[in-house]
């Protein structure tokens, strides 16, 4: 499963009403150490509601204050996000996710921070973020994040950041996001399946940008970089 | 402070100021000078403000978290919202570019007398060969300094006249001058504003900011370039305004060519202010079309998470070089189609202001997150100056479309 598979899905309630749709996912850090970067984050809750724009500009987290008339815009605008525990999840279906509680039962959003483990709201702050390798060369960003989920497990948790066309395909989605996946499809190694995969064990930190403890030639991000580099580029006179 | 840094800021000062004219203000404060005498002043004041206010919140979120406008436009808008606004960011930028090109084509042609088509090809290799070889610093210098001989102008307005009392009292009292529809004036108050607000400004400065290796530390640089150097710059703007508002108003004739430039400046100072004045203009438009140039690359590469920037090698940031050299192709190809270079300039500037918010109103938001900023979040006093203008840039993006119908381009 992949972020995107969450983001943007339809919920409904245990009396089949409309709640809104996913627009982030809050996930907390408080499992088994991976690497560096700590505990593999899970989710912890659904971010969903009937607004439809600038929920990732943020100001649904409580840090943020922007200049008091864009704050007050969207603060109304996102007065009736929910925030959806994922226990209360009872099935996943194909872009629908219902719930076992009806929406009168929903916490409303700002505010319920879970008490342990820091809590990262994946949209917001670990989507489409730039990835830096070890040397702090640019690596690519974060496209997408793949989950792993059983049913019956517990909650999904992250297990590794997913980059390049392969993943933004499905983020950009419709007839493009078609188009971008099947040219993926054809200029891949034959061998390979899926977009190039970051295992969460070689992040060393999330900020602004997220940090990498390997090398970023050893990615699958730099297939592209690495044809123009020696077709295009070298070929040029000067490029050293 | 170090001496060092004292003369770091002091260049970084006069760069701004030399490299802030590029071929949207020429051609914008001359053609208004000209038709609307002073009347339309207090928009390039508005838009210097502007500039001033979002390029200093675009070089601190650089300089503090290492994020350039690009960077910040795709975390705050998402893949798909952020992918129109690439798409939208990189087509003005192209137009931008065609028109600097397309100016130093004409500049050519003025010193040479050979048709400007016969220069686009080799003003638009010359200028990837800046990009391909010269260092981001050394680049950055020579022509933003060498710019700043475009003060002639200046200097002309004062010699035709001395005071400039006249021209002051028409700026504070504007009016829409005689044969004027007040669409007209209301389309050039927005080609200004976008003149003097060119997003490309604002993506290159960022990422210059990065390629210059920026740190907190370096803040009072950004406050130094933004604050002395863009207003200076937009001073110059307001001397070209005023020198066909000088020579050109009062006769009724408009001023549609880049060469009617040099006319106040040959009345006020001769031939020798003229020559002084094509050199400044050349290199203000060159360094402008560097600017864009790698603005394309800027945008395009911190959109895919790719390497960009002058600080590796090229082999090293390939696909930004590679976004770089198909931006020139295109706006050569572009210039090479004998489309009208200034309705090109026109085009560009008044689109360029009507895509302002798409890339605004992130680096606000991103400026006042702790998150990112640390404790160096914006003032409230800077948060209300910046909620005024993004109302104000609002209301430019909704008029700009039907304003451009209504004026037919402003003819």
């Amino acid at each position: 499963m992949r972020l995107t598979d969450l983001l943007g899905c339809r919920v409904v309630d245990g009396t089949g009403a409309r709640v809104g749709r996913v627009h982030d996912v809050r996930m907390v850090q408080d499992g088994p150490p991976i690497g560096p970067f700590g505990a593999a984050p899970r989710v912890h809750a659904l971010i969903a509601g009937s607004p439809a724009v600038g929920v990732r500009l943020g100001f649904g987290r409580s840090d943020v204050h922007g200049p008091w008339v864009v704050d007050t815009v969207f603060r109304r605008l996102h007065r009736d996000l929910r925030v959806i525990p994922w226990d209360l999840v009872a099935a996943l279906q194909e872009g629908v996710i219902v719930l076992g509680a009806s929406d009168r039962q929903l916490p409303r959003a700002p505010g319920d921070r879970p008490p342990e483990g820091r809590v990262i709201e994946a949209g917001l702050e670990l989507l489409d973020r730039q990835m830096l390798d070890r040397e702090g060369r640019m690596a690519g960003n974060v496209d997408d994040l793949e989950l792993l989920w059983r049913s019956g497990e517990g909650p999904p948790r992250v297990t590794a950041i997913l980059a390049g066309p392969g993943a933004l395909a499905r983020r950009l989605g419709g007839r493009l996001g078609r188009a971008v996946a099947a040219a993926h499809e054809r200029l891949q190694d034959r061998d390979l399946e899926g977009p190039a995969r970051i295992d969460l064990g070689v992040v060393a930190a999330i900020g602004s940008d997220v940090r990498l403890t390997v090398d970023r030639d050893a990615l699958g991000t730099m297939r592209f970089e690495a044809w123009t580099r020696d077709r295009v580029i070298t070929r040029i006179p000067g490029s050293r | 402070m170090k001496p060092k840094q004292v003369l770091e800021i002091f260049l970084g000062v006069l760069t701004a100021f030399g490299g802030f004219v590029d071929m949207g203000d020429l051609v914008a404060n001359a053609e208004t000078g000209a038709r609307f005498g002073m009347g339309l002043a207090w928009v390039v004041v508005v838009g210097v403000v502007g500039i001033v206010m979002y390029a200093e919140m675009a070089g601190r979120v650089a300089a503090v978290s290492g994020r350039p406008v690009f960077d910040v436009v795709r975390e705050r808008l998402g893949a798909r919202a952020a992918l129109v606004n690439l798409g939208a960011s990189f087509f003005i930028n192209l137009l931008t570019l065609t028109a600097e090109i397309a100016g130093l084509a004409i500049l050519i042609q003025l010193a040479s007398g050979l048709n400007y088509l016969a220069w686009v090809a080799p003003s638009g290799i010359v200028v990837w060969l800046v990009i391909w070889r010269v260092r981001f610093s050394t680049m950055e210098r020579v022509f933003g300094l060498t710019g700043l001989l475009m003060v002639v102008v200046a200097v002309a307005v004062w010699r035709l006249q001395p005071g400039l009392a006249g021209l002051t009292a028409d700026a504070l009292h504007p009016t829409v001058a005689h044969g004027e529809s007040l669409a007209t004036y209301a389309f050039f108050a927005i080609a200004l504003l976008g003149a003097a607000m060119t997003p490309y400004e604002v993506f290159f400065f960022s990422s210059g900011a990065v390629e210059d290796g920026w740190t907190p530390g370096d803040l009072n640089v950004n406050r130094a370039n933004v604050y002395l150097g863009f207003p200076l710059g937009g001073l110059l703007s307001l001397a070209l305004m005023a020198s066909t508002a000088l020579v050109f108003h009062p006769r009724g004739i408009s001023a549609e060519q880049l060469a009617q430039v040099t006319l106040p400046v040959g009345l006020g100072l001769g031939r020798i202010g003229v020559g002084l004045l094509l050199v400044g203009m050349f290199a203000a438009i060159f360094s402008a079309a560097l600017e864009t140039a790698l603005s394309a690359g800027y945008t395009v590469s911190q959109f895919f998470g790719w390497q960009w920037g002058k600080y590796v090698r090229p082999r090293e940031a390939a696909r930004f070089h590679l976004a770089v050299i198909i931006a020139v192709i295109g706006a050569v190809g572009l210039a090479l189609t004998t489309i009208d270079p200034i309705k090109v300039t026109e085009y560009s500037i008044v689109l360029s202001a009507a895509a302002l918010p798409l890339t605004y109103l992130p680096i606000l938001v991103v400026a006042n997150d702790p998150t990112y900023m640390g404790d160096k979040t914006n003032s409230r006093l800077l948060n209300a100056v910046a909620s005024v203008y993004l109302g104000l840039l609002l209301l430019v993006a909704l008029a700009t479309i039907p304003l451009m119908v209504v004026t037919k381009g402003g003819a």
